[in-house]
């Protein structure tokens, strides 16, 4: 029998469907995965090998009573840190949260836990989610299992690290500006961005509350549509989910059934594919251009017809989401005042001397810089200059992207300029640190949805990624174009684990 | 350019006590950051509305039920300092 550890959704479904394993054995075949190469690897922050357990015997019973099993009955999944998990641990790797315990279930968890998934821990991430290399988390820097010299990728770099490195068969991100995307690509994983308003943000630690989604990761397209279809629902307690997403796009919004509907002969005929000039240019490494052309083959192989095409205001993306998001984030930080949750510094003087102190010992490096920033941006005389300003360019990238979405059914670019860097390359230069985000920002300031699939290797053996952006609420044709591509090059770009 | 005064303007609107080398190197970056934001004068966004939000919003109201949202005793364990059912502060 192949092993437990590695195994994809449908394989482990198959296997307890006719009894060959217990929810419990793979349960516990992850956790002695987790506990010989988690040393290793610091994805995690928290391991919740308890609730494992006793969600894993809950399944084990439904199966010895006969009882229909749910979506992801059994399979394994981290959850990222700054998504709440009642009675657990949610620090968003910041000394502020530390001590910090949720009192409650983000939604996303409650449909998981509803759909019998078995939650292994909370993993690893840029403080707040604020940077694209892991480095920035207060308790540890993790490592990419391709090759633990090099990062993961941020800010769920503890969830993509979770899902590359076989200790979870799918996981849990947030994407505010790519935290999920970037991780995916650095570590040879599918993630996925959904639409802005799909998944709940509800249990969700707020970074930049007009960009922030919540999506899924995993080693295969399916895998991912698994996940997505168990996170996606309704939510009273999140007054931006959207209702009734998929009936503008007359989507039945069933995932599961991609593979069946794929046709064998030419599968992407009739799809128009735009391929972004502004993203296929000098700025981006030679290596991720060559795998690039490759996708655009094997795509133009299934039946795809693309173009070049132009998203001029893509060049200021950058700077219009350092401004929203860094604005948006010193508002939702204000929250952390030592008095009603999280660390409180106790030589104080008076309350001023409270909040002051203990948000200076509470927060990163980063966290400060972003507040400083972002509290700039909005200060008096600066506003018109930079906030709104950006908000206005955003609407104009808003208005390119979905105009050209209107001639094409998807755009295509690469996920990142380049694969993976080395640990502390970067640290010194926060600029330089920011233009890895180029490529998956203009999809959260859009709000469309975007997905990174992985397309090869580099000289140094790192993995590369493409990414797919599609109008709003068309993640169906996303996964299906994602599926093809994994399926016509026999997913031999996707992760695989070499378990010994 | 952003000077260190700037910086402390700015960290006291944002309540955070920085040590005189965060001041330092945040007004250094900071000044590398911004430089990089003024390219947005240079875009014409005459009548272009600004945009906060990605999707069309309305508002969102739920029947007017009443539920008990007292939890008081599980959000207890996460408050720093508490006197009864009050959170307890220094003097002001």
């Amino acid at each position: 029998m192949k092993s437990l550890v590695g195994s994809n959704i449908r394989e482990l479904k198959t296997l307890l469907a006719n009894k060959s394993v217990s929810a419990k054995e793979i349960t516990k075949a992850h956790y002695e995965y987790i506990e010989k190469h988690e040393v290793n690897i610091n994805a995690f922050l928290c391991l919740t090998k308890e609730l494992s357990l006793n969600q894993a015997s809950a399944i084990d019973e439904l199966i010895a009573r006969k009882e229909p099993l749910p979506l992801l009955a059994g399979i394994p999944v981290a959850i990222k840190d700054n998504i709440c998990l009642t009675n657990y641990p949610t620090t968003c790797a910041s000394q502020i949260l530390a001590n910090y315990q949720s009192p409650y279930n983000a939604s996303v968890v409650e449909k998981l836990t509803n759909d019998g998934a078995i939650c292994v821990g909370k993993t690893n991430l840029d403080e707040f989610a604020m940077g694209s290399s892991c480095e920035n988390s207060s308790f540890k820097v993790t490592k990419n299992p391709c090759n633990t010299e090099y990062v993961p990728g941020g800010s769920s770099g503890g969830s993509a690290a979770s899902v590359a490195g076989g200790f979870s068969v799918i996981a849990l991100g947030s994407d505010t500006g790519g935290s999920i995307r970037l991780p995916a690509s650095f570590c040879g994983i599918v993630g996925m961005k959904p639409t802005y308003g799909l998944v709940s943000r509800y249990g969700l630690v707020a970074f930049a509350s007009s960009l922030d989604q919540i999506g899924p990761m995993g080693r295969s397209v399916e895998d991912v549509i698994f996940a997505l279809q168990s996170i996606i629902s309704e939510c009273a307690h999140d007054s931006t989910n959207i209702k009734e997403p998929f009936k503008a796009n007359l989507d039945d919004g069933n995932f599961i059934s991609i593979p069946n509907e794929v046709s064998d002969n030419k599968p992407l005929k009739g799809m128009k594919i735009g391929l972004i000039k502004e993203l296929d240019n000098d700025g981006i490494n030679p290596e991720v251009r060559k795998a690039l052309k490759n996708v655009i083959k094997v795509l133009n192989d299934q039946g795809a017809h693309i173009d070049e095409v132009s998203i001029p205001q893509i060049q200021q993306a950058l700077p219009v989401y350092y401004i929203i998001a860094t604005a948006e984030a010193s508002s939702n930080l204000a929250r952390f005042d030592g008095i009603r949750y999280g660390y409180r510094e106790s030589n104080v003087q008076n309350l001023e001397d409270l909040y002051l102190k203990s948000r200076e010992q509470g927060f990163g490096s980063e966290v400060k810089r972003r507040i400083i920033l972002g509290t700039y941006c909005l200060s008096s005389g600066y506003f018109d200059a930079y906030y709104k300003k950006a908000q206005a360019v955003r609407r104009l990238l808003q208005n390119e992207l979905l105009t050209t979405l209107n001639s094409y059914d998807v755009l295509l670019s690469p996920t990142a300029p380049s694969t993976a860097f080395k640990i502390n390359e970067k640290m010194a230069d926060p600029l330089n640190m920011y233009l890895t985000d180029i490529a998956t920002i203009p999809a959260n300031l859009a709000g469309i949805p975007a997905i990174s699939i992985p397309c090869g290797l580099d000289n140094t053996h790192m993995p590369i990624g493409f990414q797919l952006m599609g109008k709003p609420f068309t993640e169906k044709k996303l996964l299906k174009i994602a599926y093809v591509f994994e399926q016509a090059t026999n997913q031999q770009f996707n992760r695989q684990i070499n378990n010994n | 350019m952003i000077e260190i005064k700037d910086i402390e303007y700015i960290a006291k609107l944002a309540k955070l006590d920085l040590s005189d080398n965060e001041k330092a190197l945040y007004a250094k970056q900071l000044d590398s950051i911004v430089s990089h934001f003024k390219e947005l004068s240079k875009i014409d966004t005459t009548n272009c509305e600004p945009l906060s939000h990605p999707l069309t919003i309305t508002n969102v109201m739920r029947a007017d039920h009443v539920i008990d949202t007292d939890t008081f005793a599980e959000l207890a364990k996460n408050i720093p300092d508490t006197e009864g059912r009050f959170f307890k502060v220094p003097k002001i």
